[in-house]
């Protein structure tokens, strides 16, 4: 006959709980560690695109700006509109 | 010359536009630096012998470039290339969810190459998987619906890989469009980002951790040390600090190669940029670690440690889990790129350990035959990786991957978003 | 009851059970499956090997040179020139002869792997090959745990060879090429629940020629093919940690997990979305 197999879960249930539990608490000290100091480095590139650009002017690299329409000698702002839609969510 | 002036009765428009579109294409195929470069060097030759040995592969048969075996089914093909490939693609997911779902916008200068990151990965190891497919023409079966095996995870992981391709694709489309000056192409792409970001995060969560599902099904042959019943949500977690220790790796890279393509706004912002992966990584390495000691414990293993294979096991663990994560540590607190970037090196080497381990190393280890790769398997894998870089390498000198958008098209997305 | 008797009922009872199995029940509930096997008595097994012979003869396999190759040996496995073998052991009972090849599990893991439906277990029992859909991936070869399914590596449109219980033979209504070639009645073919009451029956009428189980009973939730021994099975180069859990119940939390991670996942990120707004606009 085949042995009977009795697993018994309560051996390794107390260690888990207490590795589960060192983890929440070692948790907490490392994101605490890895937090940053004083918040200075940490929004260094601001939300805004506008403000970004204050701070920070876009220098695109000559060629970019529509390289393929460039070449057909096209005027990028003629005849387009900016688009007014309400934002929604 | 192309303008008005050539406008006759008998070349319509848009035979001109194509021509146009046509000799466009061709310009942008000649390279636009130094052809003799050391990596050039080195990788045009590992690409001409690798194409040369598929040639073989097909003409011949599998056995004729692997040493797969009967025992021995998947190889470093589908261990290296497929498994830890597709985890080191994770970077994608994990930023464009931070960009675009959560709008942090300090990770947006790194998302578009990301995502081109993401998607060649994909593609290209995709590609490699049909290289180790007995009757690759038969991967149609699947997908065209006549053979939909539902019960399986290796379907529900190709059909994934496939939606995630898309997925990606229509991500980064916008960056085509504004290369190619597709304007209203490029509203339509960016409106759908979202959504398709979404869609992309939900298809990873999914397809990382069904890689590791599909070893569940190994049980009686992977070592016990290395299976449990946990394998999807271990490779789930680990597929986010491989992602973001590939992001950094990546990046590190691609910002001294390519330092002429960036503007002063990204350099400035990249060091924090790598800081912030950092802590992610450092997080998640954290979380795996006690991840794996559950399951130990869970498992009991004590006893499995006894001989080499736990060693190799603690050597996994220890040196290539702990030590990253405690050096990510340091690295963020002293604010050290050096460590840092050492760290991720580290991590990633973990991570294709890992997974070769559960997929080829430590299965069948009772076998007495060990499988080891063929130096073509190797050659082939590094020349799938060669041509992926000369494809990442192409579009980053033509498209406006590492520049920021310009302002005009940002506050155009700003408005309608 | 004489033993070619017997044979011809229990074929004929296994081709009536299949062909009872395929009527619905008409409240509607799944039909009540019976599968067919083979039982096989190692006690009785000579290592005369024309199983091995018959099986290459009605597949235009290897034929094997049973008088000269010496094949007994070493212990081999099958290959994709052979879909069954036999091999010789030395036991605590003496020499036994033990014929290896699919074991047809009742969930099987390779159908459970196969993601084109090329490993396809038949509603009568026998697992299956279906060429025209398979694409070579090798996932059934990962996940069978008597790695069974065996692939052409040197040619390149590889097939996967492996035991069908002569399912083409079946079709026409003979018995498996093995069963009817084995001269001295090792091969028993019939519906399981039959060999099962058979086989307990043996050990119960002689319990010190046999070791008291029958393989294949409860191994990975049931085979089709099921063995009695003299000798105990791990000394028979069967693989005794395989559980009695079927494969397919592996995966089965991971695939079902999946619409509920399409379903709360997207909500969960359009949350989290809306959610972050305010980030943008402190």
């Amino acid at each position: 006959m085949e042995a009977i197999s009795y697993v018994n879960i309560f051996e390794t249930k107390g260690l888990e709980y207490l590795l589960v539990i060192s983890f929440l608490l070692g948790f907490l000290v490392l994101v605490r560690i890895l937090a940053p100091r004083d918040g200075a480095a940490c929004e260094s590139v601001t939300t805004k695109p506008q403000a970004a650009v204050a701070e920070h002017p876009v220098t695109c690299v000559a060629d970019f700006e529509c390289p393929y329409r460039a070449s057909v000698t096209h005027n990028l702002d003629d005849g387009v509109s900016t688009n007014q839609e309400d934002v929604v969510a | 010359m192309p303008g008005g002036g050539e406008l006759s009765t008998a070349r319509p428009v848009w035979i001109e536009e194509a021509r146009h579109f046509f000799r466009f294409i061709i310009a942008e195929l000649k390279p636009r630096r130094p052809f003799v470069t050391p990596f050039n060097l080195i990788s045009i030759p590992v690409m001409v012998v690798g194409a040369m040995l598929i040639v073989i592969r097909f003409a011949r048969g599998l056995g004729s470039v692997t040493n797969l075996t009967q025992e021995s089914p998947w190889g470093f093909w589908i261990g290296f290339d497929v498994v830890t490939g597709v985890a080191f693609a994770g970077g994608a997911y994990l930023v464009t969810f931070a960009v675009y779902v959560m709008r942090t916008e300090r990770y947006r200068p790194i998302v578009r190459a990301t995502v081109l990151n993401g998607l060649l990965a994909y593609v290209f190891y995709a590609g490699a998987l049909l290289l180790d497919l007995g009757r690759p023409w038969k991967i149609v079966n699947p997908i065209i619906g006549n053979s939909f095996g539902y019960n399986s995870i290796l379907f529900l992981v190709a059909w994934h890989f496939m939606l995630y391709m898309i997925a990606e694709f229509i991500e980064f489309s916008p960056v085509v469009a504004e290369w190619l000056g597709w304007r209203r192409a490029r509203r339509i792409l960016h409106k759908l980002t979202l959504a398709t970001v979404i869609f992309g995060v939900t298809l990873s969560t999914l397809h990382q951790s069904g890689l590791g599902a599909m070893f569940l099904l190994a049980k009686s042959k992977i070592h016990p040390l290395w299976y449990s019943e946990f394998l999807p949500v271990l490779f789930l977690v680990s597929s986010v600090f491989a992602g973001l220790a590939m992001v950094i790796f990546e990046g590190t890279i691609s910002h001294r190669v390519f330092r002429d393509r960036i503007d002063r706004a990204h350099h400035a912002a990249f060091d924090e940029i790598v800081i912030g992966l950092a802590r992610g990584a450092a997080v998640t390495l954290f979380l795996y670690l006690f991840f794996k000691a559950v399951v130990f414990v869970h498992g009991k293993h004590w006893v499995h440690l006894a001989d080499k294979w736990g060693w190799w096991y603690l050597l996994e663990v220890v040196v290539f889990v702990l030590a990253p994560c405690l050096i990510f540590i340091r690295g963020v607190r002293l604010r050290e790129l050096g460590l840092i970037r050492a760290a991720a090196v580290v991590t990633l080497a973990g991570v294709a350990l890992n997974r070769l381990n559960v997929s080829v190393i430590a299965f069948n280890w009772r076998s007495a035959n060990p499988y080891v790769p063929s130096w073509m398997e190797l050659v082939i894998t590094a020349a799938v990786i060669f041509a992926e870089i000369w494809v990442f390498r192409w579009v980053v000198t033509r498209m406006p991957v590492l520049q920021s958008t310009p302002l005009r098209l940002v506050e155009e997305d700003h408005r309608a978003a | 009851m004489d033993r070619r008797r017997f044979l011809r009922l229990a074929g004929a009872a296994g081709a009536a059970l299949a062909a009872g199995s395929r009527r619905a029940r008409a409240d509607g509930e799944p039909a009540e499956v019976e599968f067919i096997g083979v039982l096989v008595d190692t006690t009785r097994c000579i290592g005369c090997r024309s199983c091995e012979v018959a099986c290459g003869e009605a597949h235009g396999l290897d034929v094997p040179d049973v008088v000269n190759d010496g094949a007994l040996e070493t212990e081999r496995t099958t290959t994709t020139r052979q879909r069954t073998v036999v091999n010789r052991y030395s036991t605590d009972a003496g020499t036994v002869f033990v014929k290896r090849q699919c074991m047809h599990c009742w969930q099987p893991a390779c159908t459970a792997a196969c993601l084109t439906n090329a490993m396809y277990k038949t509603h009568e029992g026998p697992v299956i090959w279906r060429e025209p859909k398979c694409m070579g991936c090798r996932y059934c070869m990962v996940a069978c745990p008597f790695e069974v399914p065996r692939f052409e590596y040197d040619s390149p449109v590889p097939r996967i060879e492996k035991c069908t219980l002569c399912w083409d033979r079946l079709e026409r209504g003979h018995i498996p090429a093995c069963v009817k070639a084995c001269p001295v009645d090792t091969l028993m073919f019939g519906s399981k629940r039959d060999l099962l009451e058979i086989a307990r029956v043996r050990i119960y009428n002689h319990p010190e020629h046999y070791v008291h189980k029958i393989y294949g009973e409860h191994e990975v939730g049931g085979t089709g093919w099921l063995y009695l021994s003299a000798a105990p099975f791990e000394q028979l180069g069967f693989p005794s940690d395989l559980g009695t859990t079927p494969y397919p119940e592996f995966t089965r939390e991971f695939l079902y997990s999946v619409p509920v991670v399409f379903l709360a996942v997207p909500t969960l990120l359009a949350g989290l979305h809306r959610l972050s707004r305010d980030r943008e606009n402190s």
